[in-house]
Formats: C-alpha cells, sequence, structure tokens
C-alpha cells in the first residue's frame, strides 16, 4: 500500500508531468484562460490516463516488450516466440491505443452519461494529442514498474499532478487580467514567465524522501 | 470514380492497406538497423568493462572507434560465468548475459541468478570485473566494479542508470562520487568476512567498506548500495575467500 | 495541368516559408510542439537532433498525407494521421539508436512524443489535408525551422551559461578557468540554467523581443 502511496506523491509533486518534463503543455497553455474549464480539461486528462496506462501496460508486458511474448510459447507451443521482440511497435501501439480509447470513452459517456459529456466532451478529442497521455505510456514502459497496480497508481498521481497544474495557473491568469503586464508579454509571455515560476516552486518538493 | 470515400467498406479497406504498408515498412527498418542497435550496445558495454579496468577514462574510451574498442577488449579480456554457489557455469558467455535483465528475471531468486566476471589483463596488472545491478528511484541502475589482482580492493569502478534525475541520482555517473572508490582503499573482504560495500548516508563506521551518499537521492544511493552490498558474494565463494 | 499553374517559388509559396520563422512561428506564436522543445534544450547537440527529426518527420508527414489527403475517409482523418506520423517518428527513433546512441539515451522518451508534438498535428490538420503537395512541403520546412531556430537559441544560452560547453562543436571550458570562483575568479555556472524552467523564461524573452519588434502581434491579455 505505502509503494502506491509513494508513486502517487512521487507523481504529482516531484516528476510533475507539467512542472518537470512540460508534458501537454499546448492544452496547457491554451486552455487555461479560466478556472472551470481547465478543470474539466484536468478531470478529462486524469480519467483518460487512468484508462490508457494499464491498457498500455498490459499491452507491453504481454505482447511487446522482449520476450512479452512468451505465453504463447508455454500455452500454444508457438516456438521462438520466447525472443520475439516488438518494442519497436510500441511507440504505434501506444498512440492506437490512446486514439481509440479517447474515441470510445467519448461515445460511452456521451450515452450513458450525458452530464459528464456536457462537461468533459469538447475536451475529450483534444486529449488524442496531448503529450501527457502518450507520455504517460512512454513513462510507465521506461520506468518498467512491477505490476499494473503501480502503473495505474502513476497514472493517477500523474493526472492529478496535471489538473493541479492547469488549475493553478487558471486561477492566476485569471488574477492577473488586473494587472498592468508590458504590452508584448500579454498573454502568452506572461504565461510563460508564471509557468516557470510555478515550476521552480514546485522544484522545492525535490527534497522530499520518500 | 465514384467510389463512396465515407462507406465503412471504403474506411475498412483504407486502414488495412494503411496498417499493412506501415507495417511492412518498420519490420523492415527494425530488422535492418538491428545489428547496428545491438553493436552500439555491446561497445557501450565493452567502453563500460575497460574503463572499470582502468583501460582509460570512459570520456577518452567514448572517442575511440567501435573496431578498436572490440579489439582492445578481446586482447584483454576473458570471462567466466559463475553460480550463486561460486561453481563455475560451463558453456555461457559471460558477456551476453544482460546484467539488468538477469537482475529483473531473478529479483527474489538470486540464487539461480548468473554471475558473470569479466578477467582483464591491462600489461601486467589484472583486475576483475564484476557487473551488478539494482533499483533506482525511477529505473534501473547499474555498474561494474574492478577488484585488483588480491581480488579484494576496489581499483576502479563505473555507474549508469536509466532515468535518474539529473542534478540527484543522476549523479552516481559524476567522477566526484565515482572518485571516492578509489581515493581511499575499499574492500570486499574484512579478514575472512564478507563485507561486501555500502553506502551510507552521516559518516562512514566502516571507512573501508563504506562511501558517502549523495545527498538528496536516497533512493538512488540506497539502490547503488543494496546493489553493492550483495554483489561480490558469489565470486568470493568461487575464489575461495569465503571460509 | 492547370493554366494558372504557378512556380513553386512564388511569392505565395515563399511566404509559406517565411511567414512560420517570425509573424506565426510556431512555438512563440501559434503555441504549438511546446512539450518536447522545452524539456531537451539543456545542451546544444540534443536541441538540434531533436529539430532535425522534428523536420524530417514533419516533412514527410506533410508530404505524405497531402498526397493521399483525397483518399483519407474523414471518419478516421485523425488516427490516420496518428498512423503516418507515428511510423515516421520510430524510423527516426530506430535511426538514432543505430546510428547516434549516446543521444538517443539522452533523449529517451521525447523522440517518441515527436507523435503527438502538437506542430505536426497542427500543420496537417491545418494545412497538408486542405493543400496540394508543393506548398505542403513548403509550410513543412517553414514551420520546421521556425521550430528548430527557437530550440537552438535555447539550447545554445543554456549550454554556454550552464555548464560552460559546446560538445557538438567540441568545445569545453568556454569559460576560463581563471574565471571561476574557485580559482580566485568572479564566475560561476549558473546552474539554473540546467533547471527545466529556465527554458520557459528563454522563450518568454524571445516572445517579449518578437512583440516588441511587431507590435501587431500583441494579444489583448
Amino acid at each position: 500500500m505505502l509503494d502506491y502511496i509513494n508513486i502517487i506523491v512521487k507523481s504529482i509533486f516531484i516528476e510533475n508531468m507539467i512542472f518537470a518534463y512540460f508534458l501537454g503543455m499546448c492544452s496547457y497553455l491554451a486552455v487555461s484562460k479560466s478556472v472551470k474549464t481547465a478543470s474539466g480539461l484536468g478531470a478529462a486528462v486524469i480519467f483518460v490516463l487512468c484508462v490508457t496506462v494499464p491498457v498500455n501496460y498490459l499491452l507491453e508486458n504481454y505482447v511487446l516488450a522482449e520476450g512479452a511474448l512468451d505465453w504463447l510459447d508455454a500455452d500454444y507451443g508457438l516456438n521462438g516466440s520466447e525472443t520475439m521482440d516488438l518494442s519497436f511497435l510500441s511507440f504505434i501501439m501506444f498512440i492506437a491505443v490512446v486514439a481509440s480509447i479517447v474515441q470510445l470513452v467519448e461515445m460511452i459517456v456521451e450515452k450513458f452519461a450525458p452530464a459528464l459529456y456536457g462537461a468533459l466532451g469538447i475536451f475529450l478529442p483534444l486529449i488524442a494529442v496531448n503529450c501527457s497521455i502518450l507520455g504517460g505510456a512512454l513513462f510507465m514502459q521506461e520506468r518498467q514498474y512491477g505490476s499494473i497496480g503501480e502503473a495505474t497508481a502513476f497514472a493517477f498521481g500523474s493526472g492529478i499532478g496535471w489538473w493541479i497544474a492547469i488549475v493553478a495557473l487558471a486561477a492566476i491568469r485569471e488574477k492577473i487580467r488586473y494587472s498592468n503586464v508590458p504590452a508584448p508579454l500579454r498573454g502568452l509571455g506572461i504565461t510563460f514567465i508564471i509557468t516557470g515560476l510555478m515550476g521552480i516552486a514546485f522544484m522545492a518538493f525535490l527534497g522530499i524522501e520518500l | 470514380m465514384a467510389i463512396n470515400k465515407n462507406s465503412t467498406g471504403y474506411t475498412i479497406t483504407f486502414s488495412v492497406v494503411l496498417v499493412c504498408i506501415c507495417g511492412a515498412l518498420l519490420a523492415f527498418l527494425a530488422t535492418q538497423l538491428k545489428p547496428f542497435q545491438n553493436a552500439n550496445i555491446a561497445n557501450e558495454k565493452r567502453q563500460f568493462i575497460l574503463s572499470a579496468a582502468g583501460f582509460a577514462s570512459l570520456d577518452s574510451l567514448k572517442k575511440l572507434q567501435k573496431s578498436d574498442i572490440e579489439k582492445m577488449f578481446s586482447e584483454s579480456v576473458t570471462s567466466n560465468v559463475y553460480d550463486f554457489e561460486g561453481s563455475p557455469i560451463q558453456g555461457e558467455d559471460a558477456f551476453l548475459i544482460d546484467i539488468v535483465k538477469e537482475f529483473k528475471a531473478t529479483k527474489n531468486e538470486p540464487k539461480i541468478r548468473r554471475y558473470p566476471v569479466f578477467t582483464c589483463v591491462n600489461e601486467s596488472d589484472t583486475s576483475y570485473v564484476i557487473p551488478m545491478a539494482g533499483n533506482g528511484l525511477w529505473g534501473p541502475v547499474w555498474g561494474f566494479a574492478a577488484l585488483g589482482s588480491d581480488q579484494n580492493t576496489i581499483t576502479g569502478i563505473v555507474f549508469d542508470h536509466k532515468s535518474e534525475t539529473p542534478g540527484l541520482g543522476a549523479k552516481i555517473t559524476d567522477q566526484s562520487f565515482v572518485d571516492m572508490f578509489t581515493s581511499t582503499t575499499k574492500t570486499v573482504m574484512k579478514g575472512d568476512k564478507y563485507m561486501g560495500l555500502k553506502v551510507v548516508k552521516g559518516g562512514l563506521k566502516e571507512p573501508n567498506h563504506e562511501v558517502d551518499a549523495i545527498a538528496g537521492a536516497t533512493i538512488t544511493s540506497n539502490g547503488v548500495s543494496a546493489m553493492l552490498k550483495s554483489a561480490f558474494k558469489p565470486y568470493m565463494k568461487a575464489w575461495d575467500k569465503i571460509k | 495541368m492547370s493554366a494558372k499553374k504557378e512556380s513553386l517559388f512564388s511569392k505565395k509559396n515563399m511566404k509559406l516559408i517565411k511567414d512560420p520563422l517570425n509573424d506565426s512561428n510556431p512555438i512563440s506564436i501559434q503555441v504549438l510542439g511546446i512539450c518536447s522543445a522545452l524539456a531537451i534544450t539543456i545542451m546544444l547537440e540534443n536541441a538540434f537532433v531533436m529539430s532535425m527529426s522534428v523536420l524530417f518527420v514533419l516533412i514527410m508527414a506533410n508530404v505524405i498525407v497531402s498526397v493521399i489527403r483525397n483518399m483519407i475517409p474523414d471518419k478516421i482523418r485523425i488516427i490516420v494521421q496518428l498512423v503516418i506520423v507515428a511510423t515516421l517518428v520510430i524510423t527516426v527513433d530506430q535511426i538514432l539508436k543505430a546510428f547516434v546512441y549516446e543521444v538517443s539515451k539522452q533523449l529517451s522518451v521525447f523522440v517518441g512524443l515527436i507523435i503527438t508534438n502538437c506542430i505536426i498535428m497542427g500543420r496537417l490538420e491545418a494545412f497538408a489535408l486542405g493543400n496540394k503537395v508543393g506548398p505542403s512541403f513548403l509550410d513543412a520546412i517553414g514551420n520546421a525551422f521556425g521550430y528548430t531556430w527557437i530550440l537552438l537559441v535555447v539550447g545554445l544560452i543554456r549550454e554556454v551559461f550552464g555548464s560552460g560547453s559546446l560538445t557538438m562543436f567540441g568545445l569545453e571550458g568556454l569559460i576560463p578557468e581563471s574565471w571561476m570562483i574557485e580559482n580566485g575568479g568572479f564566475y560561476e555556472h549558473n546552474g539554473l540554467m540546467l533547471l527545466s524552467p529556465i527554458a520557459l523564461f528563454l522563450v518568454a524573452g524571445v516572445i517579449w523581443v518578437q512583440r516588441a519588434k511587431n507590435r501587431k502581434l500583441i494579444e489583448e491579455n
């Protein structure tokens, strides 16, 4: 249990998707003008991460990694499958999974939870090309989490971290409208600087011992 | 031509054709480039072993051609594989054992792990390079430690990692960390007793068997410590050091 | 062959190349492709390899999508684009691993993230899907270079001031040893330059300069 909490805390604060890796910056900058929409997008990211990372984890460990197809040999007697290495296909598989799950989720949510669709709907198509989702899958692959539970905990933590980041930025941007920012920096420029400062603030969490 | 671009049949045909083309292309590419990629990985491993054995610094080895490294390696390095109890395993190529994968595959069963060792002869000096692997904060860490001809004193060591935090855990590859193992005498045996090596915080109690941890990188340090503590034991059994 | 066929280097087409370098720069104006851009600019060499990878993928993807733009079914448009981009990115990744192993280790997952680099999807959607091959090619070049120069500027500043070297040109110790504080001088490498948030400040600086020179780009908050 403690392991999972560790992973969650770590991925929210220490290795925050936005402040440590700049993943999902495009939608982060574009959709952070008001807290309400930012929060909606953040929630959609959490949701999609929690669904896609475990699916990609299974794919990675039972199909793609070197020797992952071992079960074909054991269960069905397919010789040579234990040395097969399909890892070169991982990018394409991950993005295909992400894109199709996003599509699927959109359809399911629309059908069964119209209220939720009203809140998240417009953001879902944006998410297929949000770097943080694919980034989640790739970090999961690179860090080689030990179990699907750990991978899910990582996805959940990263999603929450992303949500916190975008909501915080949106709140700041709502206030900064009343400030007298130098004209050329207005909008994008000052947003970059704010994000940078927030990133430095988040670095303080690096000292946490887990 | 009147093909309905939005019909289901067309959509399916289109995606099947596209997937086949992309798949074939990638499979071809992957099989063609695999030898080059494997050569790079093997080359890096040779560089690590040679640098731990004190042939040259890692940076200067990196500037050499692959063929030179290979020549240097084949001229001066021989290898053995032992099991946990220190008996030699025949018919295994030590170089082909990927220590990180071996560690992962036998995570909780060190007894069935294979233990390779590389014997390097540099002019008249012999050193024994022992590969090891462990877990860092974000992913695997691994290293190659060289023992001198007494098969006890550390003469060189290199570490590498997959994804430790730059400026913190990633410091295990820094010269300042590596130098701590060789600037004063570090041995794995204390008389007849196996000690291994440890990375500790807050002062050394056994200065011959411990080095200082990296500030702010506790998990990485602990991972390195755990791997250094147990890595040498099978070899000490093999060399009859543990009575 | 239409009678009004224009040359590939007509004024209108040249604009496709020039605009993204400055007035509609993908990073500083269109806000595309920032994700992977900032994290890998710690060294000039990494920034260069990353830019070249993006250049290759963007040009190829734009051309391919433009060639088959009339064959792609609308319903699966996005996923078809993703598959094409992913194929190209895997190609780049495999080539990097085979020929510049050291760099590929440092770029790690960021090569994979070219797939979701918004510049590529953005240009495919906005341009290649509706335009002929020639203009799409030029549009790709323009945008890729718009991306490249910002990456290179940021990478250059970060490497020179952060670690005092330019490994890409084999230069090390650009700052004379006698300047360093430990040798009684006045200079210290700026550790902040090695941290990722600094990249945001540098890009903000670029934006500031750009908009101060061209005031019509200034946003109304």
